[in-house]
């Protein structure tokens, strides 16, 4: 007896000691305010993070990082929820950093397509073309959709990263229902099948083919969710155990919520990596709102009572911002299990996102088509209702649901994913063996070749962005604060002004500023590309040290008169200056040793010249000194 | 007289360095001397070597990928104070003319520099487990180059995995470096 209490309290006492700072979810049915609160608290945390609180979500540090994780995904959640900002600026720097690694030989990655993804979806979010922007070499705009996705295979295979390339390959192919052309070499109908094959003997999905992750799980949902109401059987080889397999897409992601639904904690959350984390729990929810599944009543989702929201809450801190995890992360230590962390919010933003939409009906997170009409919309949603009121009523006859089927096929194609409940309908088909003659929904999906993402403001703050921008007093006293000279780093507020100035309604007001702003921009791009060119040259003619010789001199000073030319911080751009200095110090000192060498020979002749003469002139002075006292003996 | 002649020549002939204390600092900087604190770095890309079938095509050379799987032999370099491990390898490459490509620490999520590619070899140039690992005398520290700070004898290890770190004794957790 003994030995067990001391057992059950050494047992407890170890439990303590592992979680002191556990936090315990506590369950809320959070309401569509409080969502929309949160939403705004974590944009202002991120805001006061930028040193920014009264501005913009998308500050110069953000713009600077246009075209990479940093940034985008950031704008991508902005973008999504409509808000006020300054998406326009987003889209010029992104065209500038897409233009420039064209330049390079990976073009936006050596070998990442998912590069091009994640940048189309930004560009989509905030209103852009990703099919028309950015120059390449051979002057013509760039195509991301077909640069990343379906020419990708003439590049690298479009799997080439694994998993992750396939997921958001065919996020974006479907984000405005993109058409694939007869010379794509991948397309829906190759992808798709990609995909399924990487499933696990447990449903899950994985990085690595064996180790199931909640994350390449949720996001292989979020992929394949448009085809959860296509009756078409792929036919493909299974990765985990080589055999040939034939599944509908609903098969696969119903595995896949089995396993995400084992997989989640007592506290709603998920894990991943051995560690229980907000982004994992994050991309479960945006899983389940593509899919239509309600977070608050779907029971395969609750643990208790805490649901995959309460999950997510979990990691939120009293400053608006989210936590990475609450243990601390060896693997991961600019996440501090008590300071908000950048991803971990960023997550936490787009996915409470992704539920807002999913709330009040509006597309689904990556879905980038204007909102559908009215009337579709209640269409749907009266659809939805009838089929969930028939199959609770246990009494499913034959024309009840051949009447919703009928009306069902009166959907859009490219729109039947979002009548959430048909897969209860398929089943009562399939029950009452009538025939489903539903087409199949990835033939459907290739319909669009261009055109901007649209925008919406969620939360009606009357965004309009820049149609009816009116250009005020302090951005003209913003537009002066910058040098005539400008710095590279006054190039994000340079293009910010440029686009307010360019969509202004009183542009007359203020006259000359364009032309000086965009005569400006001109001149520190000028700047730009004397520092990348700089810094090849530095690569090129420094190294290896030891081979530096008088013969580089001029190639050195050139470099370093160019660099001394530059403003200060612009000189910090430039790689490798130290270098740069102790290869004009070392070939200096060769120099002035080579002189001094020189000098010192020179003087070392003129010295035994002296030495040589004075020595004859002596000689000649001694002969008649003998003479005389030869003469006086003599005499 | 003649002494002083001899003894410019003698100066002349040997071509003495004549600097001031910050020049010579400045060029010798990386002379290591008995008291010197140091760190050695290595590169090696070895497992492409047992999955040349998964190399991309256009890498398959000697050049990207040598014979001994050694693009840097272990060399010794001082360290100077406050070195990240970004800084030596950012040292020893720039030094060796070996190409490397990186992405910056304001542009990385973790806050960290990132290295993208060395002499070529990208991460995925080898399959979708692949990509470059790093170690400090024999541990993988599974987090950012740049926010790791050396100390005197450290031994710096590039590795090229294939497998998630698995084939470099590595554990699956660390695939970022």
């Amino acid at each position: 007896m003994g030995r067990l209490v001391v057992k059950i309290v050494s047992f407890v006492c170890l439990l303590l000691i592992i979680n002191p700072v556990a936090a315990f979810a506590e369950h809320r049915d959070y309401s569509q305010p409080e969502i929309q609160q949160t939403i705004e608290k974590i944009i202002a945390w991120k805001k006061s993070v930028n040193k920014n609180a009264k501005g913009n979500l998308i500050s110069n540090e953000i713009l600077g990082s246009a075209g990479t994780e940093v940034s985008d995904w950031y704008v991508f959640a902005a973008g999504r929820l409509g808000i006020q900002d300054d998406t326009r600026a987003y889209l010029e720097m992104v065209k500038q950093n897409i233009t420039k690694r064209y330049k390079s030989e990976g073009k936006l990655d050596q070998t990442k397509a998912t590069e091009w993804h994640r940048i189309a979806l930004a560009v989509l979010s905030v209103g852009g073309d990703p099919t028309q922007i950015g120059t390449n070499s051979d002057r013509q705009t760039i195509n991301l959709v077909a640069d990343g996705v379906y020419y990708r295979g003439r590049t690298k295979p479009l799997s080439e990263q694994g998993l992750n390339g396939l997921i958001w390959g065919l996020i974006v192919l479907d984000s405005m229902r993109y058409k694939t052309p007869a010379d794509a070499l991948d397309t829906r109908e190759t992808i798709i099948p990609e995909i399924l094959a990487q499933q696990l003997k447990d449903g899950g999905f994985s990085l690595d083919g064996e180790q199931t992750d909640p994350d390449m799980t949720a996001m292989a949902i979020q992929a394949l969710a448009p085809y959860y109401n296509s009756e078409q059987i792929y036919t493909y080889v299974s990765s985990w155990n080589n055999k040939e397999t034939r599944a509908s897409v609903r098969q696969v992601v119903d595995q896949a919520l089995k396993c995400l639904s084992s997989l989640q904690r007592p506290d709603g959350d998920y894990s991943s990596w051995g560690m229980e984390n907000a982004e994992s729990t994050c991309q479960v929810l945006v899983a389940l709102c593509a899919l239509g599944i309600d977070p608050l009543t779907d029971q395969r989702f609750i643990k208790g009572e805490n649901t995959v929201i309460d999950g997510i809450m979990k990691y939120r801190r009293p400053d608006g911002g989210f936590i990475h995890s609450f243990t601390y992360d060896e693997e991961n230590i600019s996440a501090k299990p008590d300071q908000s962390n950048s991803m971990a919010s960023e997550q936490a933003l787009y996915a409470l996102t992704a539920y807002y939409r999913y709330l009040v009906g509006y597309r689904s997170l990556y879905d980038f088509r204007p909102e559908m009409t009215t009337e579709l919309k209640k269409e749907i949603a009266q659809l939805n209702q009838d089929i969930i009121k028939l199959k609770n009523s246990g009494n499913q006859n034959t024309s009840t649901i051949k009447s919703l089927f009928a009306r069902y096929l009166e959907v859009p194609i490219e729109e039947r994913c979002y009548v959430y409940s048909y897969q209860h309908l398929a089943k009562m088909i399939s029950d009452g063996n009538l025939s489903n003659t539903s087409e199949y929904l990835a033939a459907a999906m290739s319909i669009t070749e261009k055109g901007n993402g649209a925008v919406t403001d969620l939360f009606n703050t009357g965004s309009g962005i820049y149609e009816d921008y009116l250009f005020t007093d302090r951005d003209y006293q913003d537009y002066k604060s910058i040098p005539d000279h400008p710095s590279t780093a006054y190039y994000p507020q340079i293009i910010v002004l440029l686009g307010k100035i360019s969509n202004a309604q009183n542009a007359e007001d203020y006259p000359g500023v364009k032309e000086d702003l965009e005569a400006k921009k001109t001149s520190v791009e000028a700047i730009q590309e004397k520092i990348d060119d700089l810094n090849k040259r530095i690569m090129e003619t420094l190294y290896p040290f030891e081979k530096l010789g008088i013969a580089d001199k001029k190639k050195v000073d050139q470099i370093v008169e160019e660099i001394q030319s530059l403003q200060k911080s612009d000189q910090l751009k430039i790689m490798g200056y130290e270098d740069v200095i102790r290869a004009k110090t070392q070939i200096d000192s060769q120099l002035r040793a080579l002189v001094i060498g020189i000098l010192v020979i020179v003087m070392a002749i003129v010295l035994i010249a002296v030495v040589v003469y004075r020595i004859k002139k002596k000689r000649k002075e001694r002969l008649p000194d003998y003479e005389d006292d030869e003469d006086l003996l003599c005499n | 007289m003649i002494g002083f002649a001899v003894l410019f020549i003698v100066i002349a002939v040997s071509r003495i360095e004549i600097l001031s204390v910050d020049e010579y600092y400045l060029t010798h900087i990386d002379d290591i001397k008995k008291d010197s604190q140091v760190v050695t770095v290595s590169i090696r890309c070895d497992t492409i070597l047992n999955n040349m079938d998964k190399l991309a095509p256009e890498l398959r050379d000697e050049k990207y990928v040598p014979r001994d799987g050694i693009i840097l032999e272990e060399t010794q370099y001082v360290l100077r104070p406050g070195d990240t491990v970004f800084d030596v390898l950012n040292r020893a490459v720039r030094y060796n003319k070996i190409h490397m490509e990186y992405q910056g620490e304001r542009d990385n999520v973790y806050g960290s520099a990132y290295i993208r590619g060395i002499n070529h070899l990208y991460e995925y140039s080898c399959g979708h487990l692949s990509g470059w690992m790093y170690k400090v005398n024999g541990k993988y520290p599974g987090y950012g180059i740049s926010k790791y700070k050396l100390k005197d004898r450290d031994k710096v290890e590039f590795v090229y995995t294939c497998d998630l770190g698995r084939d470099v004794g590595g554990s699956f957790y660390s695939e970022r470096n």
